[in-house]
């Protein structure tokens, strides 16, 4: 038989009949490469203990700190999602406006340009592509059980609180979110 | 209703007394991951308290869409995935003198053996990269199906059957350069290894 380490891993989960888990072994007997993998497979779990206060310690940490609130509803995530959405309808409804003066430069509005109106509202969708940083980032997002708005498959989004931002800036410094994003897009 | 459902329904509703329970049922498994992840005792230690802790501060919000054991060894891969990158940790191996202190009743030889296999073991998972590792471990050593795995890491089944696939054939190839630690390779004959071709 050939090289097979599924089948050498149900020989050690048990899960083989008699013929076939013997014809495993009689692989293995023959071929190092599949022993090597057998032999490490069996120390895998080995037999290691934690130190014996290990439980108390974990314990006192445990009653020193609070658990987290449940998280918010879908429903408060879809209102999240209709404000970035007003936003985003706002700063278009602003661009597109036939704001120009005759010269052609932008209309002040309360002594302001457009331009600089349009950096102080929330950015709605911050994309990141690096992948690696996309990976530290989405294991941060599942540790704290925070799920992607849409379906597997589907765009990658999420919506961030401020609180949120901070403290996934704070696990993942390269990340560097600005505060004002309201959704998180993962593209790598 | 199992003793571990109602130990985790009275946790969720802020019962520490009853998350302690837990810690007790899962502490040596969750080390045991912990040091195959980290490849060092201070840092499995460290690593399995941040997963425990963090299961407490997050299961409020556990839904119980996956097992709890499968959530909790997922926490725990991460936390060792984060104290990797946060302390830029190089993947230590645990020490031979170590290593001998951990193995029971065994005689000397068998435990100076045993010890060197575990090294090579060691070795050969710190070679993966962390990602690699962390499916290989939550397969191999927490049984969590390809589909558990996918659903806990945000990854496609496939993508996890192909990561897994590609993380045991660098394994397999290390564990072969070290061949020679294994003894019961040393006793065969020249020209005896089967088709490798996998």
């Amino acid at each position: 038989m050939p090289c097979d380490f599924d089948r050498i891993d149900a020989l050690l989960g048990g899960s083989l009949e008699e013929s076939e888990r013997q014809s495993v072994l009689n692989h293995i007997e023959k071929c190092s490469a599949c022993r090597a993998y057998y032999d490490a497979m069996q120390m895998l779990e080995g037999d290691a203990q934690p130190p014996a206060d290990f439980g108390a310690k974990v314990m006192a940490e445990v009653r020193r700190t609070p658990q987290q609130k449940k998280k918010a509803l879908p429903y408060r995530r879809t209102l999240a999602g209709l404000a970035a959405c007003a936003v985003l309808v706002l700063v278009l409804g602003l661009r597109l406006l036939p704001l120009h003066s005759d010269s052609g430069n932008a209309l002040p509005v309360d002594g302001r340009s457009m331009g600089d109106l349009a950096s102080d509202l929330p950015l709605t969708v911050y994309p990141m592509e690096d992948e690696a940083l996309c990976r530290a980032v989405r294991a941060w997002l599942q540790q704290q059980e925070i799920p992607s708005l849409y379906g597997e498959g589907l765009r990658e989004a999420y919506d961030l609180t401020a609180d949120q931002v901070l403290a996934l800036n704070q696990a993942v410094p390269e990340a560097k979110l600005p505060l004002q994003m309201l959704q998180l897009e993962l593209k790598g | 209703m199992t003793d571990e459902l109602r130990h985790i329904a009275q946790a969720k509703q802020g019962d520490a007394d009853a998350f302690s329970h837990l810690v007790t049922a899962y502490e040596t498994s969750v080390y045991r991951l912990a040091l195959r992840m980290c490849g060092n005792p201070h840092d499995a230690e460290e690593a399995a308290q941040e997963a425990f802790l963090s299961a407490w501060k997050a299961l409020p919000s556990f839904r119980g869409d996956s097992k709890f054991s499968s959530w909790l060894y997922q926490l725990t891969t991460n936390a060792c995935l984060d104290l990797l990158r946060r302390e830029k940790h190089h993947r230590g191996t645990v020490p031979l003198e170590e290593q001998l202190e951990l193995v029971g009743d065994s005689s000397p030889h068998q435990a100076a053996e045993d010890a060197e296999l575990r090294d090579v073991l060691q070795q050969a998972l710190g070679a993966l990269s962390a990602e690699h590792r962390q499916i290989f471990l939550l397969r191999q050593m927490r049984q969590l199906s390809y589909d558990e795995i996918g659903k806990l890491l945000g990854l496609e089944s496939g993508t996890v059957k192909s990561r897994l696939s590609r993380a045991k054939k660098q394994l397999r190839q290390i564990l072969l350069q070290q061949g020679n630690l294994f003894p019961s390779s040393s006793v065969l004959p020249k020209g005896e290894e089967g088709d490798h071709a996998l």
